[in-house]
């Protein structure tokens, strides 16, 4: 099928995607977009120093809106002494020099808005790198005016019920620090002091950074770690009512002084119960996305399992959020695969799977890319796009696993998932004409996925590529609004490997069918209430049997999939 | 209302029954949940009758004895419906069709389970709670819930299958409805279980909403007709662990060499349908059931007893005695066995000379994988009828927790060979080496389920100490074994070799 294809549509039951004032659905372009995710130094070299830079990923944006791509995602590009992958910040206002300067920033939005795409970027509320100038005032004296930005204790017996996130690297949430003669907060790594948000300076302060930003035409934020601003004794310091309180207040002025189509999506890494609750309510809005984060394990071990379980059960334990509200979507992500979701069992289950190599054990999770993680595997990856474009959320695709991209785990923490983007088989696969040398990092070059086998430029010439598949299928999902603002349920089905569900907006219904088996399986579906209604596959418009009285039987292929419009035909 | 006053016989003749008899009787053997399928029928006997007169048609709820050549008789509960040649109906439930009936015009006669008009009138009974007068007793609608029972009076519906016992089917989106067949004197297990469960609090199972009752003159009301909530996207326990072993067979396929014990288990542990974890997420539910069927104030019939020197010796007795009568059998499948008789005897003996510790309790009775099933919620348990074949007194008594844990523990053995089964035959030569795998997963599934039973039956009295425990277990396991060869040998000789296998293996 070429790419002409997939614009035209038998639009039966296709439907506009909006009904009521067009400015409440701009508003909500966040339930519809595909977002995509990437680190600016990691993209693409405009200067040939070997560090991806702004004016590079602005030359290589026409790519991303050939995709399909709605709204980019930046990985923190402020500047940092770069301990954390630049979520230790020493200035908030500024852009590591090795990435270009503010203006370039401004220069990436013009091109973004003129071509009807949006940018989103990484802000780290909580806690600042110790190189900031204002934690190097704070520890200097008591008396320092900063020093209150900061949480500070004379012993580390305060709350000592919040748990330790990077138990790998972290034995204390609290550091000593021999200038301050006191210990400092800090939820993750010691050179990450957090910032204290009982002051209303650091509030305001952060507001500020905010208004700085979207100044310059930015379209929302992914704000980091938002669980733990605020610690209150004999708590968990997690979710607790004072940072709710923050971010309905954060959103109230992002609102009022932008007018209200600017974005928060929030890290919230909890159970599902807990992450609602930073939708906030339609009367007390926080943010306007959360990432679902069990789903994706979860995903992966469906798969393995080769039933849908894993799968249902955590969409069952996901309450309904309120209808201005989206999730966030995700199969990778620059962290790792979040196994803190699940219970041990499930835990030590994944890692027997995809982690013996104890070098991918780290933390809580494991650093792969999609197409490692699977083994390679074409129609796996189909499928989970597959999964991926279909469930109720919004997508964000991660740089480089368009084309299936490797990793490469001897780079040690989260940077085998951040090697160079492999644009061609050209020199440093076409990422930066700067010596190999020189590159931040080195592109992957094993023969299965280095940029000689694996890159944009081959994929882009063959129709068949995993690049073309996922394009058509990014164009299918937008074009039907069923996928970002439909309800969702899961239909039953005697057999347990293939997971089948609904998407419902008004009286647009739209069927998806996924065999998470790598065996062909039969499934037998009661759709009598769509009685009459025919099956349309929603790729090739072929026509399936109307739905009779009798249950609908479907062959499935091996990990295949099969999205139908139900449609009216009137005979 | 007409219909009381006419006796039973008045009422059959004059709708054309008594012409059907023996058609009727050659339906019942021909079905399932008749527990006589083939039998040789000697007489149909229509015992009660009532004629539905909100139905149309000429619709029928009986209560119609079947007596066979071999003295067995049984009473089923058989709604009757006629209607004239060429009604649609005919068509639409082929499998409920029963014969003709003669007449200026020809008609056809049917089981009413088959037509909607049936179940949906059943629905809107139990809604009204209505109490019916039949020509010689009565059937009683009852709701028990009436907050959940779902409102549409007129609900779509479907035929689920057809059970050992029953015919199930789905009203509207979530209700299920069980229409039992056996009519059995005396109280019944099933009602009693669901609401002992129900008053224990214990959530994994599905709660009994209404129920439709036949109360004869003179004995305990039976239950004909069960509704609970439909279970959403839900997979019998069974179904999931075939697909488990599916997997495993297609991977130890592919494994060339022939692996020693240790790492076919650790194959069994690296594959990637494992289903240890769902095995010990259902030891866990199964432990809670036993739990709350041990609550000591569920009232009567249920509180628990400990266990007596008395109840093991018995126990001991009744394997041995199972035992001796298998072995007495000529069949020659069983000359493999009959060497180790003593030896198999001897694990029996040993539950004699236990110290009497555990309590005994009202339990599922016939529990195994096909009884359980995963939802979204985890493990849900169904079907408390009992063993089919055993007489309601005795799925009454009350007895060891542990064997509801042998019956599970079998199944998992049962699963391995049948899913084996489903790719290639018991005569290939790849039969023993492929079966070592599925009897590695079958043992990562007993020892998980078995180590949360333990776990969750924890510190309560249900289960003697572990010791104690692990023997009396293993004879129940070897009791359910005994009995399985002799169920097979009567009904499928080739799977004999399945439970007669397990046996060699316990005392080898």
């Amino acid at each position: 099928m070429n790419d002409d294809a997939i614009t035209e549509m038998a639009p039966a039951a296709q439907i506009e995607a909006s009904t009521d004032a067009p400015a409440t659905e701009q508003r909500r372009w966040f339930k519809h977009a595909v977002f995509y995710e990437l680190p600016v130094r990691a993209f693409c070299d405009a200067n040939d120093d070997g560090v991806g830079d702004f004016q590079g990923l602005i030359e290589s944006i026409d790519y991303l809106q050939w995709l399909g791509v709605d709204c980019i995602w930046l990985l923190p590009f402020n500047k940092s002494p770069m301990r954390d992958g630049g979520y230790d910040i020493s200035d908030h206002y500024d852009v590591l020099p090795e990435y270009g300067s503010v203006d370039d920033v401004r220069r990436l939005m013009e091109a973004a808005h003129a071509r009807g795409m949006r940018v989103i970027m990484d802000m780290v509320m909580n806690h600042t790198s110790d190189q900031h100038p204002w934690f190097q005032q704070a520890r200097s004296s008591p008396d320092n005016p900063y020093r209150d930005w900061y949480v500070w204790s004379d012993t580390k017996n305060r709350y000592t019920d919040a748990r330790i996130i990077f138990v790998d690297t972290e034995t204390s949430n609290w550091t000593w620090d021999e200038q301050a003669g006191a210990y400092y907060w800090h939820r993750f790594f010691s050179h990450q002091p957090d910032l204290n948000y009982d002051n209303p300076q650091v509030r305001e302060e952060m507001k500020n950074v905010c208004r700085f930003w979207l100044d310059l035409g930015m379209d929302g934020f992914r704000l980091d770690a938002v669980p733990y601003l605020f610690e209150r004794e004999s708590t968990s310091s997690e979710n607790l009512p004072e940072t709710h309180g923050f971010l309905a207040d954060l959103r109230a002025t992002i609102d009022r002084e932008y007018g209200g189509d600017k974005v928060l999506l929030a890290e919230a890494n909890q159970w599902p119960e807990d992450v609602v609750d930073y939708f906030g309510t339609l009367e007390r809005p926080e943010c306007h996305m959360c990432f679902h984060f069990p789903l994706m394990p979860r995903m992966f071990m469906g798969l393995r399992r080769e039933q849908r379980y894993p799968i249902t059960e955590i969409l069952e334990r996901t309450p309904t959020i309120p209808e201005n509200c989206q999730w966030g979507l995700f199969l990778r992500n620059h962290d790792e695969l979040t196994l803190e979701m699940v219970s041990d069992e499930e835990r030590d289950y994944m890692w027997q799977e995809y982690a013996a190599d104890p070098r991918m054990k780290l933390n809580l999770g494991i650093r792969r890319r999609l197409a490692p993680l699977l083994n390679n595997g074409r129609r796996q990856m189909e499928l989970f796009y597959g999964l991926l474009l279909s469930l109720p959320g919004a997508p964000i695709l991660y740089y480089g696993d368009e084309i299936g991209m490797g990793d490469n785990v001897y780079l040690g923490d989260r940077d085998g998932v951040r090697t160079p983007m492999q644009w061609s088989e050209d020199r440093n696969g076409g990422f930066s004409r700067a010596d190999f040398a020189a590159l931040y990092m080195p592109p992957l070059m094993d023969p299965v996925y280095g940029f000689a086998a694996c890159n944009v430029a081959a994929q882009r010439r063959n129709e068949s590529s995993l690049l073309h598949w996922l394009r058509r299928f990014v164009a299918v999902r937008k074009r039907w609004p069923v996928f970002g603002a439909g309800t969702f349920e899961a239909l039953d089905a005697a057999n347990p490997s293939v997971f089948a569900f609904l998407r419902t907006l008004d009286d647009h219904v739209v069927l998806c069918v996924n065999n998470l088996s790598r065996f062909a399986q039969p499934v037998e579906l009661d759709l009598r209430r769509f009685f009459g209604l025919t099956p349309v596959e929603m790729i090739g418009h072929v026509h399936f049997p109307p739905i009779g009285e009798l249950p609908y039987l479907l062959t499935m292929a091996p990990h295949g999939f099969y999205w139908f419009t139900l449609e009216r035909f009137e005979h | 209302m007409p219909s009381a006053i006419r006796t039973v016989d008045a009422l059959v003749t004059e709708s054309g029954l008594d012409q059907a008899l023996d058609d009727i009787g050659a339906y019942v053997v021909r079905q399932r949940w008749s527990g006589a399928i083939g039998r040789v029928v000697r007489e149909v006997r229509i015992l009660d009758a009532l004629r539905i007169e909100e139905i149309e048609t000429p619709t029928f709820f009986t209560v119609t004895r079947v007596s066979f050549d071999d003295g067995l008789q049984r009473d089923y509960a058989l709604p009757l419906g006629h209607r004239p040649v060429g009604d649609p109906l005919a068509e639409r439930a082929p499998d409920f069709m029963i014969g003709g009936l003669a007449g200026d015009t020809p008609r056809f006669l049917y089981d009413a389970i088959g037509d909607p008009e049936y179940v949906r009138w059943l629905w809107r009974s139990a809604h009204r709670e209505l109490r019916l007068q039949t020509a010689v007793a009565a059937l009683r609608f009852r709701v028990f819930d009436a907050e959940s029972l779902e409102r549409d009076l007129d609900p779509p519906l479907r035929v689920l299958g057809v059970e050992q016992s029953n015919t199930s089917m789905i009203l509207g989106e979530g209700t299920f409805l069980k229409h039992l067949r056996r009519v059995e004197p005396g109280p019944s297990q099933e009602l009693d279980m669901l609401a002992a469960l129900g008053r224990a609090g214990f959530r994994h199972t599905a709660p009994l909403q209404a129920a439709a009752l036949y109360e004869p003159p003179d004995a305990a009301p039976t239950p004909v007709v069960l509704i609970q909530p439909f279970l959403h996207n839900g997979t019998e326990g069974w179904t999931l662990a075939l697909t488990s072993l599916r997997m495993l067979y297609a991977e130890s396929e592919d494994l060339a060499v022939a692996l020693g014990s240790g790492e076919r288990r650790a194959a069994v542990e690296e594959h990637g349908g494992v289903f240890a974890p769902e095995a010990s997420r259902l030891g866990a539910v199964v432990a809670e059931m036993h739990r709350a069927l041990a609550a000591p104030d569920l009232g009567d019939g249920f509180s628990p007893e400990p266990v007596a020197t008395g109840a093991l010796r018995s126990w001991a007795e009744e394997m041995t005695c199972e035992l001796d009568a298998l072995l007495a059998r000529p069949d020659p499948a069983l000359e493999q066995l009959r060497p180790h008789r003593d030896e198999i005897a001897a694990r029996f003996a040993a539950v004699r000379s236990l110290a009497p510790t555990g309590q005994r309790i009202r339990i599922h009775g016939d529990l195994h994988l096909g009884q359980s099933m995963r939802t979204d919620s985890g493990w849900i348990i169904l079907d408390f009828e009992g063993e089919p074949d055993r007489t309601p007194a005795q799925r009454r008594r009350k007895t060891s927790p542990l064997i509801d844990v042998a019956g599970m523990l079998r199944s998992f053995d049962y699963a391995a060979a049948v899913a084996l089964a489903e790719r290639i035959l018991p005569q290939s030569a790849d039969w023993e080496g492929m079966l070592a795998y599925g009897e590695a997963w079958a043992q990562a599934c007993r020892e998980a389920f078995w180590a949360s039973y333990l776990a969750t039956a924890g510190d309560s009295d249900l289960v003697p100490d572990p010791a104690a425990a692990a023997v009396l277990r293993r004879a129940f396991e070897m009791q359910k074994a005994v009995y399985e060869t002799s169920y097979e040998l009567g009904h499928r000789p080739s799977w004999a070799a399945i439970p007669i296998r397990f046996l060699l293996r316990s005392v080898s």
